[in-house]
């Protein structure tokens, strides 16, 4: 695939392997003194932790203002992947630039990696350390403190996500989507040029959600790059450019949303679906792709074809015979599933 | 240099912020009744020591009054006890993933890195303040000793120097085996359970530091086991330093030295190797 050549490199991952050692027990529950046990065990026969791969030779390449969805099923390695590019686990093999420099050859690439990065978490592992006994502000100034952030960016953050009346409310009082959004408030203060998010919609409202999704909006504006991981594609798929999907650490598709959802319908980006009272079937033998079950039949045809079709498809029914007639643009949550389940 | 200072300064100050923030309960409420019972404790004691004889047999034993003998005994292990598990356990807290949702997992360490802020600008800060509850402790068991049993302490400059010189000694070999234990308990990886080093020397320390009561009084066997705990040497020293006021030429310091070089030296080690391991084992376990 041709990478769209606009704007400067930001991530260049080659064949990214990131591995971990599970150490095998000799049953019992696993505390310290049966690991000793275990681990001079071990020793004695010759055999070593094994070793388990949460990242496969994994290559993308991600340019600035570029944003960029992250899918995959449970255990994709998504989470390991954004750990990497924030600087904080190591890759085990391959290579990796980010802004240009390889952020584990050095420290000081690693501090300025680390420093032009944002990892924005989600509600449950954001909390950190939030104390539920204070209140909103307190917790952000003290936070913001302590991980040096900026305490103005981070109540304007707060003013965004329509948090300005909670602001002197015991955290602890809050419900965990104001929780979510005081730690989004909390992590967006950190001014970065690439941030990562790690699920951050998790437990927010739909109104939260769409208040994030206007933030997002806000950064493509200012230009920067963006990779989010999420598994709730649907609402935001709009904002985004590309999407990798990743299953079992292998990545299966990286390119734009466009290019994916073509591959998966194959053209066919719409859905005639047709409800009958009984089973009068001549309906089906007309043009597109028909998926019949019942007295209800599918037909998958392109967007510039389905206006043509439906109204062959009136003229062809005799009066009292359609229950529902509804024409419904795919998915890109519908593509990336059955994607998923052809790749698997 | 200076940033990194810097740095070291804003992490003790938030921490310090969240400590007067969230725990000021603490001072308000557990503290009043940790006095109290630091008194009776002592009283207790007191009453022992009446119990067994009077202190007149302990002081004509071993020059010291056996009041005054505890009180430097137990002000001393704190700090010492502290530092031989207080490393381990704040690095346990540091990578342990505690904070976890299903496959997700992120340490303290890791969000702590996100931030460009070291694990060990956390450790320091985190003793930083533990160091601050002991010391308001400390002067409490002071003052109550000089206030309700006549605790008077040698405090020539000279004395003050050298009892300085020793605790710290204490202090840097008791860090040596705090950072053993993290590093023992890096390596191996298990994130439950008692850590045997530290859990080994804060027993032993109980029982053969002489904390309460004379080394030399334990069967001789334990008394060579307790030359290795520098608890045993660094209470020795203070007593006859602050207690009895005796010089530097009468002190044996070279123990607690080598054991001030060797411990720190071990750790730093093996706390590296752990560390090593740990990355390269990564969170995802």
């Amino acid at each position: 695939m041709i990478e769209q050549s606009c704007g400067n490199i930001v991530v260049e991952a080659r064949n990214l392997w990131r591995s971990f050692r599970k150490a095998k027990t000799v049953g019992g529950p696993i505390n310290m003194p049966t690991a000793i046990v275990n681990y001079v065990y071990r020793r004695l026969k010759g055999q070593y932790e094994s070793v388990s791969y949460a990242l496969r030779d994994v290559s993308f390449t991600v340019r600035e203002s570029e944003f960029v969805l992250m899918l995959g099923p449970n255990g994709a390695g998504k989470t390991t992947l954004l750990k990497i590019l924030a600087g904080i686990l190591p890759y085990s093999k391959g290579s990796l630039k980010i802004f240009g420099e390889d952020p584990y050859s050095s420290r000081e690439h690693l501090r300025e990696v680390r420093r032009r990065v944002s990892l924005i978490p989600n509600v449950m592992l954001g909390t950190a350390f939030f104390d539920a006994a204070l209140s909103v502000e307190r917790n952000l100034m003290i936070t913001c403190e302590l991980l040096g952030l900026n305490p103005a960016r981070a109540l304007k953050m707060a003013d965004l996500f329509d948090l300005k009346d909670y602001l002197d409310t015991r955290l602890g009082a809050l419900s965990t989507g104001l929780v979510a959004r005081a730690v989004l408030a909390l992590h967006l203060a950190k001014e970065a040029d690439l941030y990562l998010f790690d699920e951050p919609a998790v437990a927010l409202s739909p109104e939260g959600r769409m208040l994030f999704k206007r933030l997002l909006e806000e950064l493509k504006r200012e230009g920067r790059t963006v990779i989010y991981a999420t598994h709730y594609p649907s609402e935001l798929v709009d904002v985004f450019d590309k999407v990798l999907i990743l299953c079992r650490g292998r990545k299966l598709f990286y390119g734009t949303t466009l290019d994916f959802t073509n591959t998966v319908f194959k053209g066919k980006d719409t859905c005639i679906e047709i409800e009958l009272y009984n089973g009068y079937r001549d309906v089906f033998t007309l043009g597109g792709e028909v998926e019949v079950s019942g007295n209800r039949a599918r037909i998958y045809c392109s967007s510039s074809e389905a206006y043509g079709l439906l109204k062959e498809i009136v003229s062809s029914l005799r009066e009292g015979y359609v229950k529902r007639i509804k024409v419904i643009p795919r998915s890109f949550e519908e593509a990336y599933i059955m994607y998923l389940g052809v790749e698997k | 240099m200076i940033v990194r200072f810097k740095l070291l300064v804003r992490v003790i100050k938030a921490m310090g912020k969240m400590h007067f923030a969230t725990k000021y309960a603490y001072f308000v409420w557990v503290f009043p009744f940790e006095v109290v019972q630091l008194v009776i404790d002592i009283l207790l004691w007191f009453f022992f020591v009446n119990a067994l004889g009077g202190s007149y047999a302990f002081e004509e034993k071993y020059s010291v009054n056996p009041i005054h003998f505890l009180l430097i005994g137990i002000i001393a292990s704190r700090f010492l006890n502290y530092n031989v598990s207080g490393i381990f356990s704040i690095v346990r807290n540091l990578f342990q993933s505690s904070y976890s949702t299903a496959l997700q997992r992120l340490s303290y360490q890791e969000y702590l890195s996100m931030y460009n802020i070291e694990h060990r600008y956390w450790l320091i800060g985190v003793m930083f303040w533990e160091y601050f509850r002991t010391c308001i402790i400390a002067v409490i068991y002071l003052l109550v000793g000089y206030l309700g049993f006549g605790l008077r302490l040698n405090i020539s400059p000279d004395g003050l120097l050298l009892a300085l010189l020793t605790f710290i000694l204490g202090i840097i070999a008791t860090l040596g085996i705090g950072m053993v234990s993290a590093g023992v308990y890096l390596y191996i990886g298990v994130y439950r359970g008692a850590e045997p080093v530290q859990w080994t020397i804060r027993l032993l320390s109980k029982i053969i530091s002489g904390t309460y009561f004379p080394v030399e009084t334990l069967p001789i066997a334990l008394q060579y086991i307790a030359l290795i705990l520098p608890h045993t040497h660094t209470l020795t020293c203070l007593r006859n330093i602050l207690l009895i006021g005796k010089g530097i030429d009468t002190l044996s310091l070279e123990i607690l030295i080598i054991q001030a070089i060797a411990f720190p030296l071990i750790g730093y080690l093996l706390f590296k190797l752990g560390l090593k391991k740990h990355f390269k084992r990564g969170t995802l376990i």
